[in-house]
């Protein structure tokens, strides 16, 4: 029998480990919470004690730091929709309009990424027709944390788009027309079934 | 530095200082399978920088104002 190789560090196990499963390491991190943000303990500062001009003065940092952070958020959230806008990109890629199929699983790919952007970055992507051209004219608007929690739970329960999908589809198609169309994706379906059994048989 | 070469130690650290609400950097965890080494490599340099510049920020706001306090008493 041969040597048997010496069994990696556990350190070296974990540098070996792809990305992609050392994402289920953070994630078990996470449910033992110790990716909780360090809490920041504010300035005690007896504010009454001070003069106007130092209440004034230190009402301007605050307020220079407010606008400071927007600015570094924003840029942070551009950067996060860029990579969200690129996942979006890949998963179109899939996108073949001649199957419903791969229509469907497109959709349920792209579904996700929408809700969950707009609870991340705390921007949604909206679009204003121009002018004299009418083209439409991408713009990025903060939504409220009340929105963001709304997109999070419908991402949890089901998408907020498929539900805005639903409505839209209500408004032009009419309950008889969204009927019909699902009648024809059943009856497609359930004659594939059958034709696969006949086959089988 | 690409995150393949990154240390566990290093990611965690990054995520947990992150200036995001645990409910966001769980989002990002579950979108981090989906994306390529390029692109985890980009997040992970945007949440740095992110998060240093506004601890730099806090830093010199609250060093601005204890300056501040210092003169007036």
């Amino acid at each position: 029998m041969g040597e048997e190789t010496p069994k990696p560090s556990f350190e070296e196990t974990l540098e070996e480990i792809p990305v992609a499963r050392r994402a289920d390491l953070m994630k078990m991190l996470l449910e033992k919470r110790e990716l909780l943000p360090i809490p920041k303990s504010p300035l005690e500062i007896q504010v009454d004690q001070l003069s106007n001009t130092a209440r004034a003065a230190i009402e301007r940092i605050e307020r220079t730091f407010e606008s400071a952070r927007d600015a570094i958020e924003f840029s942070a959230a551009e950067g996060k929709l860029r990579i969200l806008r690129d996942l979006l990109a890949t998963s179109v890629e899939i996108l073949d309009l001649e199957s419903r199929e791969k229509f469907l699983e497109a959709a349920i790919e792209l579904i996700p990424y929408i809700g969950s952007m707009y609870a991340v970055t705390g921007r949604k992507i909206t679009f204003d027709r121009h002018e004299s051209t009418g083209l439409p004219i991408p713009h990025i608007e903060k939504i409220s944390w009340t929105d963001r929690g709304i997109y999070l739970a419908g991402e949890c329960l089901i998408s907020g788009h498929l539900l805005v999908g639903i409505k839209n589809a209500l408004r032009e198609k009419g309950l008889a027309g969204i009927w019909a169309e699902i009648k024809n994706v059943f009856t497609h379906h359930t004659q594939q079934v059958l034709i696969a059994r006949n086959d089988n048989q | 530095m690409t995150i393949n070469n990154m240390r566990n130690e290093e990611i965690l650290k990054i995520f947990r200082e992150a200036n995001m609400h645990q409910s966001e950097k769980e989002a990002w965890i579950k979108m981090l399978p989906r994306m390529t080494e390029e692109q985890q490599t980009t997040l992970f340099e945007i949440l740095k920088k992110e998060t240093g510049a506004l601890q730099d920020l806090r830093k010199d706001s609250l060093q601005k104002i204890l300056d501040i306090v210092k003169k007036d008493s």
